[in-house]
């Protein structure tokens, strides 16, 4: 880590200048890298919560000048205090640092930034002036140097980005303050368009996303979070139900063909984007349907199949060509594609089931259904065991929600699920899991399965095991123990393991070359996405393991951005925006016990529902959107958290 | 209700509102200067920081609920400090234009400079800002002036419902720009708002300060709406500009481009100033007294020869004018009166008063119904303001709202459903809606007279909507929209322009119990259509009283029958009138058929009243003292000398109509109403040619236009689905040729993204006659051939 000279971060004032080696103290607040980019050490880094100067050779009025112009690159100009305020400030700095600076542009720089700090109406101008404030806090000497002898400062080079609590958490990297912000304005159009410049499946998000936004929402902080992904399911909808569509501008066409397999979020993506740059784009998709889990694994109550195919569509209409009922290793060999295209894009997903390891799982028993084969019948519309009657699912995650959910609307009335830990450690939706509650899911926490009871060949019931928690283990959920002795058994006709999926990568072959992980995944660049193999890109499921689709959508983007680099230059490499957000990620955006001074009492806003007895039988959509004032009041309660991160960088 | 203490005084208030709404409500000042009442808060200018005790920091009132127990200074060292600051920090740049800028004395800016004691301007930043065509040529803005408070912006999208504007480019150098989209339609929403002079108005040449002008306030004579206008009048003598600006109802800040800038035409050089006899020798000037005893003897003359006469007149004219009018009938045995009201507002108030619905109603009321139903009324050109209302309770109330129309109009954006009807097909719609409300037993059970009837008729009419051309989707997101709660229905020409589709919607109605509970309001296109409908008996169709060859003399009162009716049809027919008399403003297509003419008032020359289109009488003033004599004192000595009695003042004649009653309907039972549904189906190659804009004032656009600001915006546009266009192989802006048996007119078409096929909509301009002629009756919609020119 970096060695600090001075750090003002976040309240805490560490000032090593002039003292020993042993003397110098380390931030507790904030950690830097010692290097942003390879061969670019970190001398400084200005931003929202201070100043930290890691080296000696660090221009300050320089460092001020250039974040104070940044500021003013990125003020949006609805507001008097930042907007006309941080040019102000600018414009005095540089007569600073020009040599041509007095007094009192000190004295009205301080005036003008504490203006600006207190008045602006979002994070920009609020936390913009803060380490300006601090560097005429603890560093004043050198203005005052620099104003009597009228010297010049120094340029250095500098990076930065602009960022948000919520910018940061999401995996796509949304620009949500603008989106959001758009909505508040009733440009509901332009919002729409701000969230396809990252992803394409704006109404399919608006529904399942797992929204990590929301939990470093600021408004949080004053009182409840901003409902951001029902806001982009309004905008969706919006031009959904006026039978709009997107402002389609392409690139000019590259003469360059890339190939995807898989039809799943992570390959619409990066099939969209791509084609929107002029590539030739084909998908190759096993499955008659597109859409991978969102399609196979979530069921029409949640998303209807209606929004994700039309979200397909508009996919489709950029000019990606879909190929259905394509099962590369069965009708189409890997090494054939990897000949005819100038890139390949594994996106294949993860939509087997993982075992439980219990005795009689691998017996084919009639009634023991994995989850997710489950779902896939449910949703092709048939039901996968007519003659059973009672269900019980193991697992805590969304699948296993989804599993239960979806029996009551297939007529099964005894529904029932089991699960190791406790209701807190479940790791699906929290409103998902309350959902079920409602519409009469019965709760077996704390019991584990240990075998499957059959007659002949057919399921006949479970035999369980008690469980208590132990010590947390590293996913820092408290470990789940056998209490001996504590065997029962649950009488059931349908059993179905919903515990976790796995990658099915049997198409590869050993000739082609692509590496694996050890949990057997495709091994791939964090950054460049690359698999062992030059050309051959990866991302999604099939890379991480069973993950969230934000984060493949995210990923089927970037994979994007790196094949196009590497189709162009024949280099890959992280982009600057990607440097950053792992950057302020290792700074940490988002602070909890921020206050925030703002009398608070808004209440967020809810989605009307249908009633758990009419919804649990019907497959209708259960939740319906917001309306315009609705929608409007909600984003009017957005706090707009935008705000600048700098690095001062060496040779 | 919630209490909370400001500067030491508690308050009381209702939750859910903001600290500035607070206290504002208990009469406490925080300067605001982005902030207003019509718009949703924008907390831009952050002037109304105020401090909550055991908050570190201000916050800005304008966005921050009020909570109960909270205790909010709003004036201390620091918050004065603060304003201070940023009231520089503001004027940073403001270009010195006071002396000459059009908002001194009224700028809120000044304002606030002043009260709070700010001496200097201590900031300067280099800007360079080119001045750019705005969004209208009405307008003109000013960059430097310019405080970006983002009024404009919101005003234009929260208010009118358009898109014209926007912030462009960052940091000091935003500045507002028109956006791609040319929507603007020149409402001056944006200028009624702009708190400082960066948009000003830029047609008019004589300006006036604020203490050298006289605001008279008075109602516009183009629709039917009723919008007060604030007229600025310098010297008494001149109008330098019309304003909407303070917080009252029905229009509060809203106008069209006809309110706010189509006041000019009363001074245009082309007003008739004489009384004129028209003779086989030529046109000759006259003297009051001279002209009102050729008009005399030629009446008694035709009425002696027991001829008829008739009266036309126009529906912009006032209730006293009207009532004159009738009274001046009465002195005669055969008399027929005819006005264009007639169409639209005649047939619905015919058809509700046989139902037994009184359509008055507060414009407030709209926000108070769960759903509402806007039919065969497009709401872009006439009736602006309604749209605004219907706008603002969707935006603050979350009102859903339908739209019926074969055309996308100003509401289609925001509704819940547009329902793209076949022209005229709506008779369908409505009838399958009755017909599944009473399938579901959801009809309401107030008593009306023809129940069984309608029942019968209705049986087996569920599929209906599909004649109407409406998809099963659309149908039932709608009926699910209308089975429960309070319901508005507001109605227009698409409806009334076909017998059948209004019995149809009124029968709907009255099963859905909407007139006893929602609202029922037909939009009142002119400006005292509902006047002259109330107060003349049997009034005619205009057509009819022209070709009806026992009417041998007409009066013709501020009208001009060739602005709304085919040349062919009725030319022949004013050539043979023994005598035709008329009053107007400009010479317009009729005035070389009158044997005399008297010049007419313009509506700021008169005193009087109007009845507009929500039932309430609203009045005019006389902003202008403009000669000795005037309409209403021609026709007050005319009735007089032909035996009727003598008013003295046009508040007389109010008094009488007040006193009689006069413009209230009268209540009987509700019953249903009969109407043919006509199928109606288009051959091969035939298109409907929706016809727009039929009533707009003759004054602004007749023989010419006499008013600049429409001058300048106004243009014929014809309108096709790009799906037809492509078929056809059309190309947009290219000329093309519209036929009947009748006529044809070429004009270069315009692709509109959500136009039905076989569709074609026209806006009439000056055009107008070309288009009228294409058929033979004032029928909104028409069926026509198109060919390439």
């Amino acid at each position: 880590m970096q060695e600090v000279i001075f750090s003002s971060w976040r309240g805490e004032v560490v000032d090593n200048r002039g003292l020993a080696a042993e003397e110098r103290r380390k931030p507790t607040k904030i950690q830097l890298p010692s290097e942003f980019r390879a061969g670019e050490p970190i001398k400084a880094f200005v931003g929202w919560d201070g100043l930290v100067i890691c080296d000696v050779d660090v221009d300050i009025i320089d460092l001020c000048v250039k974040y104070t112009e940044a500021l003013q690159e990125e003020s949006c100009g609805k507001c008097f205090p930042c907007r006309v305020g941080t040019r102000l400030v600018a414009d005095y700095l540089k007569k600073i640092a020009n040599g041509t600076g007095t007094e009192e542009d000190i004295e009205a720089i301080e005036r003008l930034a504490s203006s600006i700090s207190a008045g602006s109406k979002c994070s920009i101008g609020q936390t913009g002036m803060v380490p300006i404030l601090h560097a005429l806090q603890f560093y004043r000497d050198s203005f005052v140097t620099y104003v009597r002898e009228g010297r010049k400062a120094k340029e250095g080079t500098y990076r930065r980005s602009l960022t948000a609590p919520c910018m940061n958490a999401c995996p796509s990297s949304l620009d949500i303050p603008r989106y959001v912000e758009e909505i508040s304005e009733l440009k509901f159009a332009d919002s729409l368009e701000t969230i396809r410049q990252s992803i394409c499946l704006a109404g399919t998000l608006g529904r399942v996303c797992i929204r990590p936004c929301e939990s470093n929402c600021r408004r949080a902080n004053v009182d409840e979070a901003i409902s951001i992904k029902y806001l982009k399911r309004f905008v969706a909808d919006w031009e959904m139900e006026r039978k709009g569509g997107p402002k389609i501008v392409k690139g000019p066409k590259t003469g360059c063909k890339v190939a995807i397999i898989g039809a799943g979020p992570a390959g619409l993506s990066c099939g969209y984007y791509l084609a929107l740059w002029g590539y030739g784009v084909t998908i190759f998709e096993k499955l008659p349907e597109p859409g991978g889990m969102a399609a196979v694994g979530i069921p029409d109550y949640r998303l209807p199949r209606s929004v994700l195919r039309r979200e397909v569509d508009i996919v489709r209409s950029v000019g990606v060509d879909i190929q259905y009922g394509v099962e590369i290793g069965k009708d189409l060999k890997f090494s054939e594609i990897r000949k005819n295209y100038d890139a390949v894009f594994i996106a294949v997903g993860a939509q087997g089931s993982s075992p439980m390891g219990v005795e009689g799982e691998d017996a084919n028993y009639r009634g023991f259904i994995p989850g997710v084969k489950y779902l896939l019948d449910i949703n092709m519309g048939k039901d996968p065991y007519p003659e059973g009657k009672k269900v019980v699912v193991v697992g805590g995650g969304n699948v296993a929600i989804d599993c239960v959910r979806s029996s009551f609307r297939i007529g099964k009335s005894d529904v029932n699920l089991v699960y190791r830990r406790s209701k807190a450690e479940m790791p699906a939706d929290p409103v998902e899991v309350k959902d079920a509650e409602e519409e009469g899911v019965k709760f077996h926490f704390l019991c584990n399965p240990t075998k499957i009871l059959a007659k002949g060949d057919r399921v006949v019931g479970v035999e369980c095991i008690r469980m208590e928690l132990g010590e947390p283990d590293q996913s820092g959920r408290r470990r789940p123990i056998p209490v001996p002795g504590s065997e029962f058994v649950i009488e059931t006709d349908i059993l179905i393991p919903a515990i976790g999926q796995r990658v099915d990568l049997s198409f590869l072959e050993e000739a082609d070359g692509i590496k694996l992980t050890r949990w057997g995944t495709i091994e791939s660049d964090g950054e460049t996405f690359m698999t062992s193999q030059p050309g051959i890109f990866a991302a999604g499921d099939c890379v991480t393991g069973p993950d969230v689709l934000v984060r493949a959508t995210g990923n089927g983007k970037r994979a994007a951005e790196k094949i196009h680099q590497y189709l162009t230059t024949g280099k890959v490499e992280a982009s600057l925006e990607e440097k950053f957000r792992i950057l302020f990620s290792m700074i940490g955006v988002y602070e909890k016990e921020e206050k925030i001074w703002i009398v608070g009492g808004s209440k967020r806003a809810h989605l009307p529902m249908l009633p758990p007895e009419e919804r649990k039988w019907t497959f209708a959509e259960v939740e319906g959107g917001f309306r315009i004032n609705e929608a409007v009041g909600e984003a009017t309660r957005c706090l707009r958290c935008y705000r600048l991160g700098m690095v001062a960088l060496g040779r | 209700m919630i209490t909370l203490t400001i500067d030491g005084k508690e308050v009381v208030t209702q939750e859910g509102k903001t600290i500035l709404e607070a206290a504002r409500q208990a009469g406490i000042y925080i300067p605001t200067l982005c902030y207003h009442e019509e718009l949703l808060p924008i907390a831009s200018c952050r002037l109304c920081v105020v401090e909550v005790e055991g908050y570190e920091k201000p916050m800005t009132a304008c966005n921050t609920l009020a909570l109960a127990g909270i205790s909010v200074y709003t004036n201390t060292e620091r918050i004065k400090a603060m304003r201070e600051e940023f009231l520089k920090i503001i004027l940073t740049n403001h270009p010195l234009d006071c002396p000459q800028c059009d908002k001194g004395g009224e700028c809120r800016l000044q304002d606030l400079v002043y009260e709070q004691g700010i001496e200097k301007a201590p900031y300067f930043a280099e800007r360079k800002l080119d001045e750019e065509a705005y969004a209208t040529p009405l307008i003109r803005y000013w960059p430097h002036r310019c405080i970006l408070c983002g009024r404009c912006v919101r005003a234009c999208r929260e208010i009118s419902g358009r898109r014209a504007i926007d912030i462009s480019g960052k940091g000091f150098s935003a500045r507002i720009t028109p956006t791609e989209s040319t929507d603007c339609i020149s409402c001056g929403e944006c200028l009624s708002l702009c708190p400082v002079g960066a948009l000003t108005e830029a047609l008019s040449p004589i300006k006036s300060r604020p203490w050298q002008s006289e605001k008279v306030d008075t109602t516009c004579c183009h629709c039917g709406f009723g919008c007060r206008l604030t007229m600025t009048v310098l010297n008494g003598e001149v109008i330098t500009k019309v304003v909407s600006e303070s917080p009252t109802p029905p229009n509060f800040t809203s106008l069209c481009v006809r309110g706010r800038f189509g006041f000019d035409f009363v001074e245009n050089k082309k007003r008739l100033k004489n009384c004129e006899h028209r003779r086989a020798d030529g046109v000759f000037p006259l003297s009051y007294s001279e002209a009102m005893s050729i008009i005399i003897d030629n009446l008694k003359r035709l009425a002696g020869e027991g001829k008829g006469i008739g009266i036309l007149l126009s529906p912009r004219v006032t209730n006293e004018e009207v009532f004159l009018l009738v009274q001046l009938a009465r002195q005669f045995n055969h008399t027929k009166m005819a006005s264009s009201a007639y169409y639209h507002t005649g047939r619905a108030m015919e058809a509700l008063r046989k139902a037994g619905i009184d359509p008055s109603y507060d414009y407030e009321k709209i926000g108070e119904c769960d759903t509402l139903i806007v039919a065969g009324a497009g709401l872009l050109i006439n009736n602006h303001v309604l749209a605004n209302q219907i706008r603002k309770a969707v935006k603050l109330k979350g009102i859903r709202l339908i739209v019926v129309d074969p055309l996308p109009g100003a509401l289609t954006a925001i509704a819940d459903v547009h329902l793209q009807v076949n022209p005229k097909g709506d008779a369908s719609l409505f009838n399958a809606f009755s017909c599944r409300l009473l399938q579901e037993n959801l009809h309401y059970n107030g008593f009306a007279e023809g129940f069984g009837d309608v029942v019968s008729f209705l049986k087996d009419k569920e599929e209906d909507f599909k004649k109407a051309g409406i998809n099963r989707d659309d149908f039932e997101k709608a009926y699910r929209l209308l089975k429960e709660g309070t319901i508005g229905v507001i109605f227009g020409s698409g409806i009334t322009d076909c017998e059948g589709s209004l019995a149809a919607l009124i029968n709907f109605c009255l099963l859905r119990g909407i007139d006893e509970n929602g609202l029922v309001m037909p939009v009142s296109h002119q400006a005292n259509a509902r006047g002259v409908v109330a107060l003349v008996p049997e009034l005619l169709a205009p057509e009819e009283l022209i070709n009806d060859d026992s009417v041998a003399s007409l009066i013709i009162y501020e009208d001009d029958p060739f602005s709304y009716l085919p040349s062919g049809e009725i030319e022949g027919a004013l050539r043979k009138k023994e005598f035709i008399a008329l009053c107007d403003l400009f010479p317009s297509f009729v005035y070389p058929f009158a044997h005399l003419l008297w010049p007419a008032s313009s509506f700021v020359e008169k005193e009087g009243t109007f009845l507009s289109g929500d039932g309430k009488i609203r009045e005019l003033k006389k902003v202008l003292p403009r000669g000795s004599f005037e309409s209403f004192d021609f026709l007050r000595e005319l009735l007089f000398r032909l035996g009727g009695k003598n008013y003295a003042r046009p508040t007389e004649v109010t008094q009488e109509i007040n006193e009689g009653n006069l413009l209230q309907g009268v209540k009987r039972g509700r019953r249903y109403i009969s109407g043919a549904v006509r199928e109606d189906a288009l051959k091969d190659g035939e298109f409907y040619l929706i016809r727009r804009d039929f009533f707009m004032n003759h004054h602004l656009d007749g023989k010419e236009t006499y008013g600049r600001a429409m001058a300048k915006i106004g243009k014929e546009e014809l309108f096709m689905s790009p799906d037809d266009a492509q078929e056809l192989m059309i190309g947009h802006g290219q000329e093309v040729s519209v036929e009947t048996e009748r006529g044809s007119i070429t004009l270069p078409v315009t692709l509109k993204k959500g136009m039905k096929r076989g569709i074609l909509e026209i806006v009439l301009f000056r055009r107008r006659t070309e288009m009228l002629n294409l058929s033979t009756r004032p029928d909104k919609v028409i069926k026509v051939k198109l060919r390439k020119a």
